[in-house]
């Protein structure tokens, strides 16, 4: 014990100068914002190499399921090509409006408020800042910063996030957030008081935003409010997908979009 | 309190004001070529009385750069690179000693060991502190070129303001 009280203080002024260096470093990166995502960019580095090969373990375990959702998906799609053969728009249009590339989730967090996930994707595989995450069954996410070989990404179970939705039935739009209480549900806000909403009807993406293509559903009603003095409703929605078991998603950008932003950056001047 | 900490807290106070008052608000290089940073407020640390204890100096140091780091509004970034120049400060002075060793209560001041003692002391602290300053700046060895044209430039500027300071002020402690 008295070797290890001289041991610290003969070297105390090197535990000081490790413990304050610590703490300066701990505030360099919570508190400014480029130190921050530069650390959070190379920690992806290290630390998505690392999820990835738990990952790889992980989906042997999952493949069953996997390839008959894959599977299942594909006979979907099939059926809708089938149904739009022959439709003039579509084959008018020759390049497709929308990018897609299949990413897999290979770290998924939805226990804290605000989540994120890791992708295994990056810049090198065309990924890039702000595209829309879906999977078959309905939204999943939005990438926020993208690395060359890795991408993180916002989880719609994330409380900083704003998703513009709509009630596809009466087409009343509002913002779809998450309110950190419970991973099966978002609530949907500012739909107007007068809106036609019924139990069970389904919540979708609007066009307005450039991050989601339109009409991808989201989830069913589940639970009407009002909250006292305010003049919309507040829409409890049941999503559609389970963020807890989700794997393989694509990552969808509409290639279309700098048009869109440059046009409404011309009107606002 | 001794008149000595006195002193040195009010000089400390004085070099925090003129960083953050006059020399942060300098551009030398204009807007478009940012590398000229002056910073002068390290003489806080240089000047402690050579056989302040070791684990204080750090501590002063953390303390100065915070401050400083509130006016900069870079919370870590000041402090990370003082306490590092800091925790250096008693080698270099091991390095520089003379042969007759240190007196007791002497400052490392260029009227006690002569201005080239100075120039080799304050000059290695402040390079130390403006590379490590602005490599926690950048935050990633990518932009190491920038890194080093940076640290050169300032130091020219902020050196020859350190040494200006020893000359015209010429502090006997």
């Amino acid at each position: 014990m008295q070797n290890l009280l001289q041991f610290i203080f003969r070297y105390s002024s090197f535990f000081t100068f490790i413990i304050l260096e610590a703490i300066c470093i701990y505030f360099l990166v919570t508190y400014n914002s480029s130190q921050r995502e530069i650390y959070l960019h190379s920690s992806n580095l290290a630390v998505g190499r690392v999820y990835e090969s738990v990952s790889e373990v992980k989906s042997y375990a999952n493949l069953n399921e996997i390839n008959d959702s894959l599977a299942r998906e594909n006979a979907r799609l099939r059926a809708k090509l089938l149904s739009i053969t022959g439709d003039s728009i579509v084959i008018a249009l020759d390049t497709p409006d929308y990018k897609v590339i299949p990413c897999e989730i290979i770290n998924n967090n939805i226990l804290s408020r605000n989540n994120m996930m890791t992708l295994d994707k990056g810049k090198n595989d065309g990924l890039h800042n702000s595209m829309g995450l879906i999977d078959d069954k309905g939204i999943v996410g939005i990438t926020r910063s993208t690395g060359s070989r890795y991408t993180t990404a916002y989880s719609i179970l994330n409380t900083e996030l704003r998703i513009s939705a709509k009630i596809k039935r009466s087409r009343h739009f509002g913002t779809l957030v998450w309110t950190a209480e419970d991973i099966r549900y978002m609530t949907l806000r500012s739909i107007p008081k007068h809106a036609d909403v019924k139990l069970g009807d389904t919540v979708a993406t609007t066009a307005f935003s450039t991050i989601f293509p339109p009409d991808i559903p989201i989830g069913l009603v589940d639970n009407i409010e009002q909250p006292p003095g305010r003049n919309d409703f507040s829409i409890r929605v049941k999503l559609f997908n389970d963020l807890s078991k989700i794997s393989v998603v694509y990552a969808v950008e509409d290639v279309t979009k700098r048009l869109k932003v440059n046009l409404e950056k011309q009107n606002d001047e | 309190m001794s008149s000595l900490t006195v002193r040195n807290i009010i000089r400390t106070i004085l070099f925090i004001l003129v960083q953050v008052l006059v020399f942060k608000q300098v551009a030398l290089g204009g807007a478009d070529f940012n590398y000229f940073h002056i910073i002068i407020y390290p003489l806080a640390i240089l000047l402690l009385p050579i056989d302040t204890p070791k684990p204080l100096v750090l501590l002063i140091a953390f303390a100065v750069g915070l401050l400083v780091d509130v006016f900069y509004d870079s919370i870590g970034l000041h402090a990370a690179a003082l306490v590092f120049m800091a925790y250096l400060r008693p080698v270099v002075l091991r390095a520089l000693q003379p042969d007759t060793g240190y007196k007791k209560n002497a400052f490392p001041v260029a009227s006690v060991f002569g201005l080239l003692w100075y120039l080799q002391y304050s000059g290695f602290l402040l390079f130390v502190f403006l590379l490590v300053y602005f490599s926690f700046e950048a935050f990633t060895p990518v932009y190491i070129g920038s890194i080093l044209l940076k640290t050169f430039l300032s130091f020219l500027v902020s050196f020859a303001l350190v040494i200006l300071h020893q000359i015209i002020v010429n502090p006997k402690r």
